[in-house]
């Protein structure tokens, strides 16, 4: 299967980073998708229709716990969270929300493919 | 000025500031290809005055941020500009023969900027935890990283203590960049206490 992928984080270099590390591991990318910010990421799930949906916590005009309670009110594909946040509450809050899976910057292609193939089941 | 760490505590200071920038400089390597080494490092103490960072700081970047778990103490630390500028040029692709200047104003720039010194604080974060010190953490929240361009921008921060200053060089794309971990008095306590 080859997976559209939604990247929503408000950092251009980060988005660049996750790019180039999805590109790097055995996963077969048919498409990837940019968003800045949780607002964005929304009309980006309508438009694009993604597979995977991987999202930074703190953004500006909505931040991705807030994208994961929306999207997932939506019935959106699994999201992986791409976070700062470290701290054991942030990431059950995060799950609790609906993520399916949690990855700390800064993170390795591997720690990446690693959470996809625990969150994605193959 | 009271807090006179012996030379053994200084060498502690120094081996934990230098073991979280080489980690951070390690993921600098994984993420974005920019190879740094701390290649040595020394610790003095100073008074924490506006004068000390001047001195420090002058023509560098200023990286404020607290340590969560150690009463949320401030910590600073200091890059040459250049030293920076060359990292977002590796981490954004630029060209190296484009003319190498970070420059303020640049949306691009400061926030590669930005996310290089997030990722240094989570690097560490790691440090500092594989190091035992389990309950710290270098705050990497937007609200707390502060990236200075003039040491007068921190001038209200000074105290009455003091400030373990520790500074490394690093060497970087073949040049010598002198940096700094600068630790005030009570986060140099809490270290060594739990050292």
């Amino acid at each position: 299967m080859s997976y559209k992928v939604l990247l929503i984080d408000d950092s251009s270099l980060m988005r660049k980073l996750v790019s180039r590390s999805l590109r790097q591991i055995d996963l077969d990318i048919d498409k990837i998708f940019e968003a800045s910010n949780g607002l964005e990421g929304l009309e980006q799930l309508t438009a694009g229709v993604p597979d995977l949906i991987l999202c930074d916590w703190n953004m500006p005009e909505m931040d991705g716990i807030t994208f994961v309670q929306e999207a997932c009110k939506k019935g959106a594909p699994p999201i992986i969270m791409l976070t700062t946040e470290m701290s054991d509450g942030k990431k059950a809050e995060a799950l609790n929300a609906g993520a399916k899976g949690y990855i700390t910057k800064p993170f390795t292609p591997e720690r990446i493919a690693e959470v996809i193939q625990q969150v994605m089941g193959s | 000025m009271s807090y006179h760490p012996s030379p053994e505590d200084r060498n502690k200071v120094c081996e934990i500031s230098q073991s979280l920038f080489q980690a951070a400089f390690d993921d600098w390597e994984m993420m974005v290809g920019v190879e740094a080494k701390v290649a040595r490092c020394f610790a003095r103490t100073m008074p924490f005055r506006p004068e000390t960072l001047e001195r420090i700081a002058k023509d560098c970047i200023l990286v404020e941020t607290t340590v969560d778990g150690a009463g949320d103490s401030p910590v600073y630390f200091v890059f040459p500009v250049d030293f920076v500028g060359r990292a977002v040029y590796q981490a954004l692709m630029i060209p190296s023969s484009d003319e190498l200047e970070l420059k303020r104003e640049d949306e691009a720039h400061m926030g590669a900027a930005h996310e290089l010194m997030n990722l240094f604080c989570g690097s560490a974060t790691r440090a500092l935890q594989e190091g035992g010190f389990e309950e710290l953490r270098v705050s990497q929240s937007v609200d707390h990283i502060g990236i200075r361009f003039s040491p007068a921008e921190l001038a209200n921060k000074a105290s009455d203590g003091a400030l373990v200053c520790v500074q490394m060089d690093v060497d970087h794309q073949g040049l010598a960049h002198r940096t700094w971990c600068l630790l005030p008095e009570n986060l140099s306590k809490t270290l060594l206490a739990a050292a």
